[in-house]
């Protein structure tokens, strides 16, 4: 088993850094180009694109039109000119019969814009297939940190154009095309968190060895808030590992706080997404809703969250304590409150309350107790109760430039305590045997330093500092470890493409 | 403004309740928000905040907003990863379903 354990830890180890040796091979290619005695190159200008036509199928004179890159917002006039934009049917190549009749920005966004037709979309010839939508002109930009444009303007100097069905596609189809891409969505830094670290050690007499930590949770199982989840802290050597899986399923319900105060902003939702709403009246309920917004604007917690959960505990890669467990906690969740600055924040969780209670299902073989007292001692053990709370805090800023070798610095400390109402089995790290640990309290420790690398690459590479100190279940080993390693994520949806 | 109801402001409003680093000018049109291009950013993004722990609260949010596809926004990932447009895009065609 324990060649099994460290089998499964080098396989995760070197997944890791083989992907983070292929970025650094592939880093080192991008920037191999000779640079010496050779001469500037113009910057050509950049070929921009529509990247999306969506119509709404409910007033058929509606595109939301999304391009690869932001469009500078300074320049109005330029891009939104009713006039810029030819729409025409294809293969007949006729010109629409419903004019332009508005253009203008998407809220929260330079790289979106709706177009409004005066009337429905009826196909210029009876065999036109396709709308063919046309910009004769438009101004990009690059964006600064804000999101504000910035920069010298680029001025397009050929059309770009974009097609799309005549008839729009079935929105149950169109639907069930973006809920999976959402399914598709790369895995967050957490779930992502297969942190295969290089090496662990508690700093005194134990000689480096491998580790790795597994935080795993499945997509939606169909029901409501119903998902799965795999924990694992593990490492190779028994003086620091502590011994720790968990696997099972989890019900979560939400509620969130300012109720009232929501359900007053959708009254004034409601006036702004109303037809026959003046312009004044639409004016008005945005007013009020600012105003409604600020009273929670400088609120510490955002909601509760519930959790009913049923989960078999093990030790990491053996099964020689086993628990099955029903657990139920509450959690107080923070919102993302500013450090002083747009590039900072931290965030709170606590768990004033848990219950765990489970039945032992698999004990250590008499041979593996360290005395025939304790052996008879573990074979009276069979129920669980616990009692838990705990909580987690996190800190990070983001370089907000492009220069320097750290974009992002991450601190989370984490604390759990559980108090066992009844005996459970422990292992004895020292004689690397099991005995039983008396009800009480039994503490976990945890802080994880994140320094993220600059790059320019769609990941990022970054290296992980953990210390974790007490125990952990099923057998709360009293565990001391450092442990450092490499890390990756997703640079997607950190910025907008620049050009 | 649109002629149809998108959801767009509300999720922007959902956010917005979730993290104090995001801002929302609702009395424009189209409304605005800091940072100005939310939508391009991922829910993780510094500048947005919102960890997945957050993302049911966020979803709770959403739903006070948006009570009638309460059941689709369910559905919406806890993967804090998720570029804040495809989300929107999502809502705009739960939305669209109704008719």
């Amino acid at each position: 088993m324990r060649i099994t354990s460290r089998l499964a830890l080098s396989c995760v180890l070197l997944l890791c850094l083989g992907t983070v040796v292929a970025h650094a091979q592939t880093t080192a290619s991008v920037f191999s180009a000779p640079t010496t005695g050779a001469l500037p190159v113009p910057t050509p200008t950049p070929e921009y694109k529509i990247a999306a036509i969506d119509p709404d199928s409910r007033t058929n004179r509606e595109f939301q039109i999304r391009f690869d890159a932001p469009l500078d917002a300074r320049q109005e006039k330029v891009n939104f000119v009713v006039s810029n934009v030819t729409i025409v049917g294809l293969p007949s190549n006729k010109p629409l019969t419903a004019k332009v009749e508005r253009v203008d920005f998407l809220g929260g966004t330079h790289t979106e814009i709706e177009i409004i037709l005066d009337s429905p979309v009826a196909a210029p010839n009876s065999g036109d297939k396709n709308l063919k939508i046309c910009f004769n002109k438009l101004s990009f930009a690059a964006e600064d940190n804000a999101g504000n444009s910035t920069g010298e303007p680029h001025v397009t100097d050929k059309p770009i154009c974009g097609e799309t069905p005549t008839t729009p596609v079935d929105v149950a189809v169109r639907k069930a095309k973006q809920a999976e891409l959402l399914g598709k969505t790369p895995t967050t830094s957490d779930e992502r968190n297969i942190f295969a670290s290089g090496f662990v050690s508690t700093g005194k007499d134990t000689k480096p060895q491998g580790g790795a930590a597994v935080n795993l949770n499945s997509k939606d199982l169909g029901v409501e808030g119903l998902t799965a989840f795999l924990r694992l802290k593990k490492t190779t050597d028994d003086k620091t590992d502590p011994k720790y899986l968990e696997l099972g399923i989890n019900q979560r319900r939400v509620a969130v706080f300012r109720r009232k105060t929501k359900q007053q902003i959708k009254e004034q939702l409601d006036i702004i997404n109303d037809p026959k709403s003046s312009a004044e009246a639409r004016k008005a309920a945005g007013l009020r809703i600012n105003q409604l917004a600020n009273k929670y604007k400088n609120d510490l917690f955002g909601g509760l969250i519930f959790d009913f959960g049923l989960k078999l505990e093990s030790e990491a890669l053996k099964f020689n304590v086993s628990n099955f467990v029903g657990e139920s906690m509450l959690q107080i969740q923070s919102r993302t409150l500013s450090l002083g600055s747009p590039n900072s924040g931290m965030r709170l969780r606590l768990v004033p309350v848990g219950i765990e209670v489970g039945y032992n299902l698999s004990k250590p073989e008499d041979g593996q107790a360290v005395s025939p007292q304790q052996a008879a001692l573990i074979k009276g053990l069979d129920w669980i109760a616990r009692y838990k709370f705990g909580g987690t805090y996190t800190l990070y800023y983001q370089n907000p430039t492009e220069t320097g070798l750290f974009s992002r610095i991450e601190l989370e400390l984490k604390a759990a305590g559980r108090y066992l109402f009844f005996d459970e089995a422990t292992f004895d790290k020292a004689k690397k045997l099991y005995a039983v640990t008396e009800k009480g309290f039994k503490p976990w420790y945890e802080a994880n330093l994140n320094l993220f690398f600059m790059s320019k690459g769609s990941i990022r590479p970054g290296f992980k500092l953990t210390f974790n100190r007490g125990g952990l279940p099923p057998v709360f080993t009293d565990t001391r470890t450092f442990q450092y390693g490499f890390v990756i994520e997703s640079t997607e949806g950190d910025k907008t493409e620049k050009k | 403004m649109s002629l149809s109801k998108t959801g767009r402001l509300e999720v922007a409003l959902a956010i917005s309740a979730t993290s104090n680093l995001v801002t929302v000018d609702a009395s424009q049109n189209p409304f605005k928000t800091k940072p100005a291009n939310l939508f391009d950013r991922s829910f993780d993004n510094p500048g947005v905040g919102i960890a997945d722990e957050q993302m049911p609260i966020f979803k709770g949010n959403l739903t006070a907003f948006l009570p009638e596809i309460s059941a689709d926004i369910a559905t919406i990932p806890d993967n804090a990863k998720q570029v804040i447009r495809e989300v929107a895009k999502f809502v705009k065609l739960s939305l669209e379903a109704l008719g």
